[in-house]
């Protein structure tokens, strides 16, 4: 295979019910959230969000910081809008530029995004 | 310009027809298409697809005769709970309804057609770019954004209605900013996808193939042009006669996902398509009676990327990459490959393109036995010796007035005598000539429109250059002997996107497939004239098509580029209907000495 040709699918299943188990202690809870902002982190790429979105700069999106500082406080209801919002795009709340929409995010995979974005702070 | 988003297909209504079978069986199909009049209707297309197949044979499609009359080849296999999904169109009517009555072994359906204005889902998405009407924006956005995806396909109509529902006083500064923005995005994507292929190297620079270097004009016209609701399309038509009649038959394979099916051609005993999976190193194999599929993996070192097909004079498979130097070869008998990683004497990399090949597009050697090739990285010719794998480039001077950073050589072919090369370059709307004995550039041609996309390329038997002109929407003629110009040929939908042409030595014909209008035209060198083969599949991206000389089949490939871009990645065989074929399958044929 070409490098970074083909998009990986990871396995968001196996990794989700990894994390259910390994909370049944605070110490591998840890482990989880670290692998959380792992997979997170790898998924911005993979998804190739980095094409439009930068940590803390305005690129053609704004950044994951400015984000996460505006719905950090509300941020259950949040990640389920924003990874919504991954997957169908649309405008209205940072500039009149409509984000492209992303079919190819699974839900899983933009409410594993969302999240990683609202701890972006 | 694509976009990854959401979008509706508004394909013909698909009916579901419950048949006489109860369980799954093989139903033989036949029946007529009538207009609300009782009229038959000709040349309406028909398609069975019995359901979204993951791998083999996906849908079968025939046309309807002079009486209106259809018929499908053998039976329809399997068809799952005594169902029959069946669809029938035209270009100025929707489907109306399907009737069907028992037959022996099978169904007989009247499919009724009412008369319509709206063509959605039945037009293609050059209907919406040739309402444009100056051409040479209609050849910026088809060379900046048509390279990649159709345009305004599914995707970037779906935008477009964004860009339209953002409320503002001044939409004309929305839709500036917005297109703007896509094209950003789209360099970005472009740039990986474009810059991946040299493992090891220095990168190539996207920008030079398939980027948009002229970000503002691009935006420009984008925000001009992209106006509206896309929701509806009208007055689309062909431009020219069909080709097609009641024994056309058109199959289409898919291959299983992810994929990224590039050409596919006609090979073997079975007879198989051969397609290839650029995003891989895999070469789909597929029997054309069964769909059943083979991968066979191509053993290099470094990643190939198998982009271009050209069939032996033995009836072997020659692959060339994706921007880099791995020529590949496959023994299909005794499933044998042989592989030359290639680079210049001095250690550069090599970005190949296409492979020499002959008036019946098979793969042709120089007198010396050497390969030719167009190096698409380098704006070069090259060879490679498949004996020592000593391989060399040429580098075209650059051309007074034409911008260099575009000048990306392209297409190839070659002169019946083997004496020369001719090539075309995509970005600067060039061609000309290379002398093989003297190592020479010769002739050097340049279009006046520089968006005109001189694409592949192909050498008739009379040694007549024929050229797609993507951006342009014209087929050039020119006559390598006499040097000189033939004619320039307006396709009948010049927002069509011609990729490549090629010639049909049994027919003595052109055949132009197109990325942006789901046809493919046939072009008649004696009367100067086009005739229209509609694909029956929305996002029908085409690239190649190869003439199988037993059969006379046409085989070609939906290659929609990239992951993100919907739409149909398959393997397509066509047979035309008109029972021309020769008598001697390939490999058998004796061609004196060209090889």
């Amino acid at each position: 295979m070409i490098r970074g040709f083909r998009l990986q699918t990871p396995g968001v299943r196996r990794l989700a019910g990894y994390r259910v188990a390994m909370a049944l202690s605070a110490m591998v809870v840890a482990t989880a959230t670290v692998a959380a902002e792992t997979e997170g982190a790898a998924l911005v790429q993979q998804r190739r969000c980095h094409g439009c979105h930068h940590a803390t700069q305005t690129l053609l999106g704004p950044s994951y910081a400015a984000i996460a500082a505006r719905h950090g406080a509300n941020r259950a209801t949040m990640e389920q809008i924003l990874a919504r919002k991954i997957i169908v795009g649309g405008a209205g709340n940072w500039g009149v530029v409509p984000m492209v929409p992303n079919e190819q995010v699974s839900d899983d995979e933009a409410r594993i995004i969302a999240k990683w974005i609202l701890r972006q702070q | 310009m694509r976009s990854v988003g959401s979008w509706r297909r508004l394909a013909v209504a698909v009916f579901t027809l419950a048949v006489t079978t109860s369980s799954p069986a093989d139903v033989a199909v036949s029946g007529r298409v009538l207009d609300l009049n009782g009229e038959p209707l000709k040349q309406a297309m028909v398609t069975v697809e019995p359901g979204p197949a993951k791998v083999g044979i996906a849908a079968v499609t025939v046309f309807t005769d002079d009486t209106g009359a259809f018929r499908f080849p053998g039976t329809i296999a399997n068809v799952s709970a005594g169902k029959l999904p069946v669809r029938a169109s035209k270009l100025g009517y929707r489907q109306s309804d399907v009737l069907s009555e028992a037959t022996g072994d099978g169904v007989a359906l009247t499919i009724l057609l009412a008369p319509s204005a709206e063509q959605a889902g039945i037009a293609p998405a050059s209907a919406w770019l040739r309402q444009i009407p100056s051409q040479e924006d209609t050849a910026k956005i088809i060379m900046n954004c048509v390279g990649c995806h159709q345009t305004p396909g599914p995707e970037v109509r779906h935008y477009a209605r964004m860009v339209r529902d953002v409320p503002s006083a001044d939409p004309a500064a929305v839709r500036q900013q917005s297109w703007s923005a896509m094209v950003k995005y789209m360099n970005f994507l472009s740039a990986e996808e474009f810059g991946r292929g040299l493992v090891g190297a220095a990168p190539i620079q996207p920008d030079r193939v398939y980027g948009v270097t002229d970000e503002d004009a691009v935006t420009k016209v984008l925000a001009k042009h992209l106006v509206g609701d896309f929701q509806s399309v009208q007055g689309y038509a062909w431009g020219a006669p069909l080709a097609v009649n009641g024994q056309t038959v058109i199959r289409e394979y898919a291959v299983d996902l992810p994929n990224n099916v590039r050409e596919a051609l006609q090979l073997g005993d079975p007879p198989r398509l051969w397609a290839a999976d650029v995003g891989s190193d895999n070469i789909v194999a597929i029997d054309i009676a069964t769909g059943r599929q083979k991968i066979h993996t191509i053993p290099s070192p470094i990643p190939v990327g198998p982009h271009t097909l050209v069939a032996g004079q033995d009836g072997s498979l020659w692959v060339a990459p994706f921007f880099n130097g791995v020529v590949a070869h496959l023994d299909i008998a005794k499933d044998t490959w042989q592989v030359w990683p290639l680079k210049t004497p001095d250690g550069k990399d090599i970005g190949i393109h296409d492979l020499s090949f002959d008036v019946d597009h098979e793969l042709v050697t120089d007198r010396k036995g050497r390969i030719w090739y167009s190096d698409i990285t380098n704006n070069a010719v090259g060879y490679f010796d498949p004996g020592t794998g000593k391989a060399e480039i040429f580098r075209v001077p650059e051309h007074p007035g034409r911008p260099a950073q575009s000048a990306a050589l392209y297409g190839l072919a070659v002169s019946g005598d083997r004496s020369r090369l001719w090539f075309s370059q995509l970005g600067i709307a060039a061609f000309g000539s290379f002398n093989i004995d003297t190592l020479q550039f010769e002739t050097y041609e340049t279009l006046p429109m520089l968006d005109a996309g001189p694409r592949r390329m192909a050498m008739s038997d009379n040694d007549i250059l024929y050229i797609a002109l993507y951006g342009a929407g014209q087929l050039l003629e020119y006559d390598t002997r006499a040097r000189k110009t033939l004619g320039i040929y307006d396709l009948p939908d010049r927002a069509s996107a011609p990729y490549s042409v090629t010639w049909d030595n049994l027919r003595k014909v052109a055949w132009v497939p197109t990325s942006n209008a789901n046809v493919i035209y046939r072009f008649d060198p004696q009367s100067k004239s086009f005739t229209v083969l509609p694909l029956p599949r929305e996002q029908g991206f085409l690239r190649m098509v190869g003439v199988d000389p037993a059969t006379g089949f046409l085989a070609t490939s939906y290659a929609n580029i990239s992951i993100p871009v919907h739409g149909p990645r398959m393997a397509v065989l066509i047979d035309p209907g008109d029972g021309v074929r020769q008598a001697t399958p390939r490999g058998t044929e004796r061609k004196g000495e060209q090889r």
